[in-house]
């Protein structure tokens, strides 16, 4: 093997390992402001890779100006629009602040944010706190009055509580939350039922023996009972967190991050620093929940929620959710074929992360680009589809495009090979 | 007149499994038209000349699947649209548990880690990539695909020799290992006879005529058409023959080609004196004959596996005409034949086939224009027959967006048809090859265009003698007898060896015709 | 010297790369056959392939 293989070999292992190693826990609940780094009142985040509001879709931007009027930026969504021509309110991918951001991802100032830190690597990464069920929430890029109330509820009364509860509950492993909900129906992406369940049961005692105003605290916990998919904010911020410590090997050519902004699908790579690559977001196939919608109405594949995928989970476990593979009128067979699939491009398995119905396999993890690239089989995500004008209209899968691995290889030659 | 025009982006399909679709959907009731197809510029053209090449079409990528098709009205072509679909999703068999399928051979490997031998008919551009892999898993090849250039063909076999491994191809469209038929290949009995081959069709002949002998065959070999060139050097073939000197199953070797490069045939024939096994060569095409103790020459497919057998010890006589029904079918021939009847049109499935039969015709006949012909022999439009011809239907002219003939017989149908309607015609003479990767039920098909013929030439006021070669066992799916039968049925003449169809049509030939 | 090849003395278990047909008929007759779903591999870009020999 040529020392340069070698050293790939070597950096990929390394990197692997740290992925293997992380520790993920949920540490606190506090405003984005306070903890997120760069963040600024002005400053509202977005689903990567990086975008110019003028080329943004619309769920982007129609959440960030959701977020510009509650955050009392601007009066209207016409002054909002004009902030935002001029820059005087800025907007960047969450990624770039250590954040990663469900479907349209709008973080801004005040938003209460989850803290992940991983214990192992001394990481810590953040994401917005769910908005709970439902199709027109912010994150989809829809608002309304009764969505901003929701935040403002979630800011001042829930965040807080959460916060006290975890204070005293200590830090959530979520690692083990993971390892026990794959084996409970969960692929963590479109489904994360059983995690919250987990979630709940640990918090729970904490939270009714909080000595805060009783009102609050019911409301908080109904809040979170209705939320079957509470904690995939929380599972995407560990991925962050365990992905942050395998940024910047030298000659490791696994991906350090995947994220969608509704117009382009971007990949980073460890070797490769922070630039993203990018190709055109490929549109998404699923289920629409309402026979009014259709492929005409939904926006291309939107957000940073694809972070669990890069941690192999999500579409990478998809027979560990069979009730997921309905989306798209697929079958347990279906599922496992598209693991093996994944496994062809990874560079390992995580013994942490088992599929039953594949004889407790352990599941594929840490994508390699060169495998992407020579097999032509790019990454499986499961994912929400989005409506073109915000709102979350269905549920899907769709495959990364070959084009931003194509491009990273070809810079990662240049850069090592050249 | 309805017509549909639908992309599928990015979805792969092979072309034998696109052209079947198309040949299935075209028998479908009301449908006029049907292609199945990747949307490639060569492919776009076919599209445009039938009309079918949409806005949306011509805007689709190689990688895209069109599916085009008109019908005689909107219920019809929605019914094929829906057939179309069924038949795209319907998934390959495979040994993988119910599985869904591998997607690259490393993956393949991982689910049969005991795999010792890989078929590769992934397009040209594809192909050396994955053999090259291919060797490195330890896999032997075999090479289906053709249109790999001679460079990458050298470098693999250079590589395989290195790594101990053999590579069929490529453009290797037959082998029988260890009893498996392997491409297109005959159901044939195990036995001492091992046979390597530059060639398909000439293999499935010898391979087959062998089982006819109650012989059998230990090994099939194929090596590409192109191994016994000077490029190349017959790399393979010395290789094979090595195999099947030191195979303990195997007393005889057969080895059939084409005539090769004159410093690679001395150099394998000197190769052949030193294997310890008697060997049976034969070059297609040379007359050489005769023994020299360890190399027999036969002349043609049938001498070859009738030496062979008898140096295996087998006594029975090679298949044949009954002598009364060959001598009817001559008289008939010669009795109903119009003064303007004057030629031999021989249009041949099988490309060895229709080598030997141009070779050896040319020898009783004299002239015979041919596709395989070079020179003045060389026909200048291969849809067109002149004076004498024998055609090889699996040549690129004619395969422009089809399968081979062996498997899609619509572009010799048309042929015959033609020739049928050609007063000059005087007589048929084709070949059938059965076996695995063969159609379905060739016979039939080809049954029904030889009535529409017949009644074209009866209609001329001229008779149409058939002679059909029937290449192929009694335990082929499509079975010979149930072939044979239905030929004979549409009054064809079916010989049992090329050989004999050949002389049987030289015969007819020669005869000269009453005067009417 | 290379290593012997089996070819001719184990049971032929096959991959098959390509036309479907060819597995069929390998079903048909028990042959232990492996399909692969395979499908050409996107970049056209032999450049990228090459480089690919380099890393991996």
């Amino acid at each position: 093997m040529s020392s340069l293989k070698t050293r790939i070999e070597a950096a990929n292992d390394r990197a692997f390992d740290i992925l293997r190693g992380g520790k993920p826990r949920l540490v606190g609940v506090a405003p984005a402001l306070e903890v997120v780094p760069g963040m600024a009142p002005n400053l509202i985040l977005h689903s990567a890779p990086a975008i110019d509001w003028a080329d943004m879709s619309g769920p982007h931007r129609n959440g960030i100006i959701g977020a510009a009027l509650w955050e009392g930026l601007a009066a209207t969504p016409e002054e909002a629009e004009a902030k935002l021509a001029s820059g005087e309110i800025r907007t960047a991918p969450c990624h770039h602040h250590d954040t990663v951001g469900a479907g349209a991802g709008i973080t801004s100032a005040s938003t209460p944010m989850l803290i992940v830190e991983n214990e192992s690597y001394g990481t810590r990464a953040f994401s917005c706190i769910s908005e709970g069920g439902g199709l027109r929430l912010l994150k989809w890029g829809a608002w309304s009055p009764e969505v901003l109330e929701n935040l403002t509820w979630q800011a001042k009364v829930f965040a807080p509580i959460l916060d006290a509860a975890l204070q005293a509950s200590g830090p959530i492993d979520l690692k083990l939350i993971i390892s026990r909900a794959v084996e409970m129906g969960d692929e963590c992406h479109n489904r994360s039922v059983a995690a919250t369940a987990l979630f709940l049961r640990q918090i729970y005692g904490a939270l009714v023996a909080l000595d805060m105003p009783k009102e609050d605290v019911r409301a908080s916990i109904k809040f979170l009972v209705e939320s079957e998919h509470f904690l995939l904010h929380g599972i995407m911020a560990a991925a962050k967190s365990m992905l942050m410590a395998a940024e910047g090997i030298e000659y490791c050519t696994l991906v350090t991050a995947m994220a969608r902004n509704g117009v382009n699908f971007g990949i980073k790579v460890s070797g490769l620093g922070d630039r993203w690559f990018t190709a055109p977001a490929n549109p998404v196939r699923g289920l629409f929940f309402r026979a009014e919608w259709s492929d005409a109405d939904a926006a291309p594949d939107l957000g940073d929620s694809s972070i669990t995928e890069t941690v192999g989970l999500g579409g990478f476990i998809q027979p560990c959710a069979p009730t997921v593979t309905q989306y798209v009128q697929g079958s347990v067979a279906q599922a496992i074929a598209n693991t093996r699939d994944m496994a062809e491009i990874c560079h390992g398995s995580n013994p942490d992360v088992r599929i039953p119905a594949m004889d407790f396999a352990p599941g594929p993890l840490g994508i390699d680009i060169r495998k992407v690239v020579k097999t032509g089989i790019t990454p499986l995500l499961d994912t929400a589809i989005t409506h073109r004008d915000g709102g979350l209209i269905g549920a899907g899968e769709v495959n990364a495009p070959m084009g931003c691995f194509a491009d990273a290889l070809k810079a990662f030659g240049e850069k090592y090979a050249g | 007149m309805a017509h549909r025009v639908i992309i599928r982006p990015r979805a792969y399909y092979d072309s034998v499994r696109l052209m079947r679709i198309s040949q299935a959907l075209r028998a479908e009731p009301g449908v006029t038209e049907a292609m199945a197809m990747m949307a490639t510029p060569n492919n776009k053209k076919i599209l445009a000349t039938s009309g079918l090449l949409t806005a949306e079409a011509e805007a689709a990528r190689p990688d895209d699947l069109v599916l085009a098709l008109a019908a005689t009205d909107d219920a019809a072509a929605e019914a094929a649209v829906a057939v179309a679909f069924a038949a795209l999703d319907e998934r390959a068999g495979g040994d993988t548990g119910g599985a869904p399928l591998p997607r690259t051979l490393d993956a393949a490997m991982a689910v049969r880690p005991d795999a010792g031998l890989v078929v590769i008919s992934v397009p040209g551009a594809n192909a050396p990539r994955e053999a090259r892999r291919a060797l490195d898993l330890g896999l032997n090849v075999l090479l289906f695909s053709d249109n790999v250039p001679v460079a990458d063909e050298l470098a693999l076999k250079q590589h395989a020799a290195e790594v101990g491994r053999l590579v069929m191809g490529p453009d290797c469209g037959t082998a029988i290992i260890g009893g498996a038929a392997l491409g297109f290949a005959n159901v044939v009995r195990r036995g001492p006879v091992g046979v390597v081959g530059a060639s398909g069709t000439g293999t499935q002949e010898i391979t087959s005529l062998l089982d006819w002998l109650g012989t059998g065959v230990s090994h099939a070999i194929g090596t590409g058409g192109r191994d016994l060139s000077a490029e190349v050097g017959g790399r393979t073939a010395l290789a094979a023959l090595d195999l099947l000197a030191a195979d303990p199953g195997t007393e005889v070797i057969v080895l059939t080609s084409k005539p090769p490069a004159a410093e690679v045939a001395a150099r394998v024939l000197e190769h052949c004196a030193g294997l310890g096994k008697p060997v049976v060569v034969n070059f297609v095409g040379s007359d050489r004959s005769g023994s020299d103790g360890r190399i027999t020459f036969a002349p043609t497919l049938a001498g070859a596996a009738e030496a062979a057998a008898r140096l295996a010890g087998g006594t029975a006589p090679l298949p044949a005409l009954d002598a009364a029904a060959r001598d009817a079918f001559l008289a008939a021939a010669r009795d109903g034949r119009a003064p303007g009847q004057r030629y031999l049109r021989g249009l041949y499935a099988g490309g060895t086939l229709a080598y030997e039969a141009l070779t050896l015709l040319g020898d009783r006949l004299g002239p015979v224009h041919s596709n395989l012909a070079k020179g003045a022999l060389a026909l200048t439009d291969p849809f067109r027959s002149t004076g004498h011809t024998v055609i090889d239907l699996g040549e690129d002219a004619y395969t422009e967006g089809r399968a081979h003939p062996m498997i899609d017989p619509y572009v010799r149908n048309q042929r015959i048809l033609a020739e049928a309607a050609d007063p000059e015609t005087a007589l048929l003479l084709l070949d059938v090859v059965i076996g695995y990767g063969a159609h379905d039920d060739p016979a039939r098909d080809l049954a029904q265009t030889l009535a529409a013929a017949q009644a074209t030439a009866r209609d001329g006021g001229r008779n149409l003698p058939v002679i059909v070669t029937l290449c192929g066992t009694t335990r082929d799916p499509q079975g010979h007898a149930a072939q044979a039968a239905q030929l004979e049925t549409a009054g064809a003449i079916v010989a049992r060896s090329n050989a004999e169809a050949v002389a049987l049509a030289a015969a007819v030939m020669e005869t000269p015709a009453h005067a009417a | 010297m290379p290593p012997e090849n089996p070819l001719l003395t184990e049971a032929p278990v096959v991959i098959n790369l390509g036309l479907d047909l060819f597995a069929e008929a390998l079903a048909q007759q028990s042959v232990p056959c492996v399909q692969v779903r395979w499908t050409p591999p996107p970049p056209t870009d032999d450049d990228l392939l090459t480089l690919l020999d380099d890393l991996l």
